[in-house]
């Protein structure tokens, strides 16, 4: 019988520990260009949601590179207060760690990957997380498994700084744009962020026996979407399959 | 809200952001990894992918479940994923169209 390896290193990275390479910097920039496009679409999005939000645009321009995530950011200035008093500040602040608390459990994967960063180094690199960015990086990681070498924080870095200046380039049309209101519905563009979760997790996807934390993790996450307002469900429900896979007889 | 409230609420609301991102991080400098980590750790992803997926076809409804499968079904074929992102999309897209 093969025995479990237990070490990260084992697990994750059995070619190394992680590179910082200008080569994979490059490459991640690039694979990311055509993915700015898509975030042009959301900072116009942003832009036009801040002007109507009545921010100006450096207070606009800040929070989106503050605040620099899609979800969280739009439902910020659909509650965006009109006095600040204790109760508005904090409901504002509630649904921004809700729908944020993902970031955690993807900081949390992330971290076998980091943990040989110098400390600020990792830091300033979380800074540009965002779901996609999450996402090309694991797929790097998986890639770079197969191809016996290892992972390059470098596609982190290239790709993540790419979707950043994207968003923050385009911020200031939309919000020059203001009130004319793209239909983004009827292309569908609204659908983006789920059509590309569903068409990233299809690589994942290793049996069935593989993916029972994952039906855990959808069936929680339903029931939690039903009986519970607002986006806790992404949270409640991936807690839901982690845990599955920690109680899971391998 | 004034100017100097707006943008002090931003500033509470990047810190936050901000927090979010390295927490997890952060937090497993302080967990041991123990095999069920391990497993919690491997399952992680393909749950967050799970609990996205399922509720955003819930609320989208038809033209998101439609789009979904086309999304998956052009990934299998062509692995690609962007092209799958825009096949999904004009699916959803079409179905709306259609009165759905």
């Amino acid at each position: 019988m093969k025995s479990e390896p237990l070490t990260l290193e084992e697990v994750y990275l059995p070619h190394g520990a992680p590179v910082f390479t200008k080569r994979g910097t490059r490459d991640g920039f690039i694979s990311a260009l055509p993915y700015g496009l898509g975030m042009i679409a959301f900072g116009l999005t942003a832009g036009v949601l801040a002007a109507q939000t009545r921010l100006s645009l450096p207070e606009g321009v800040f929070m989106n590179s503050g605040v620099y995530v899609g979800a969280a950011q739009l439902a910020a200035y659909a509650h965006w207060p009109a006095v600040w008093t204790l109760a508005n500040i904090l409901a504002v602040l509630l649904i921004v760690v809700i729908i944020n608390s993902r970031f955690i459990l993807m900081g949390a994967s992330l971290y076998p990957y980091f943990k040989y960063l110098k400390g600020w180094q990792a830091w300033a690199l979380l800074f540009f997380n965002i779901d996609i960015l999450w996402l090309m990086f694991l797929r790097e990681a998986e890639t770079a498994k197969e191809q016996a070498r290892p992972p390059d924080i470098g596609f982190y870095f290239g790709f993540g700084v790419c979707m950043w200046m994207f968003s923050f380039i385009s911020f200031a049309p939309g919000w020059w744009i203001g009130s004319a209101i793209t239909d983004f519905k009827r292309y569908g563009l609204d659908l983006f962020m789920l059509m590309f979760f569903a068409s990233i997790s299809v690589p994942l996807w290793k049996g069935v026996a593989h993916a029972r934390p994952w039906m855990a993790a959808a069936v929680v996450a339903a029931i939690a979407y039903f009986i519970l307002p607002g986006s806790y469900y992404i949270v409640i429900g991936a807690l839901a399959g982690s845990l599955t896979g920690a109680l899971q007889k391998t | 809200m004034t100017g100097t409230e707006n943008v002090m609420l931003i500033f509470i609301l990047a810190v936050a952001t901000y927090f979010c991102r390295v927490g997890g991080f952060v937090a497993m400098r302080y967990v041991p990894f123990t095999p069920p980590v391990r497993r919690a750790l491997e399952a992680l992803p393909g749950s967050v992918m799970a609990a996205v997926i399922v509720p955003g076809v819930i609320a989208s409804g038809l033209p998101g479940l439609i789009g979904v499968i086309a999304a998956v079904l052009s990934m299998l074929f062509i692995k690609k994923d962007l092209a799958a992102m825009v096949f999904g999309c004009a699916a959803a897209a079409l179905v709306r169209a259609a009165g759905f």
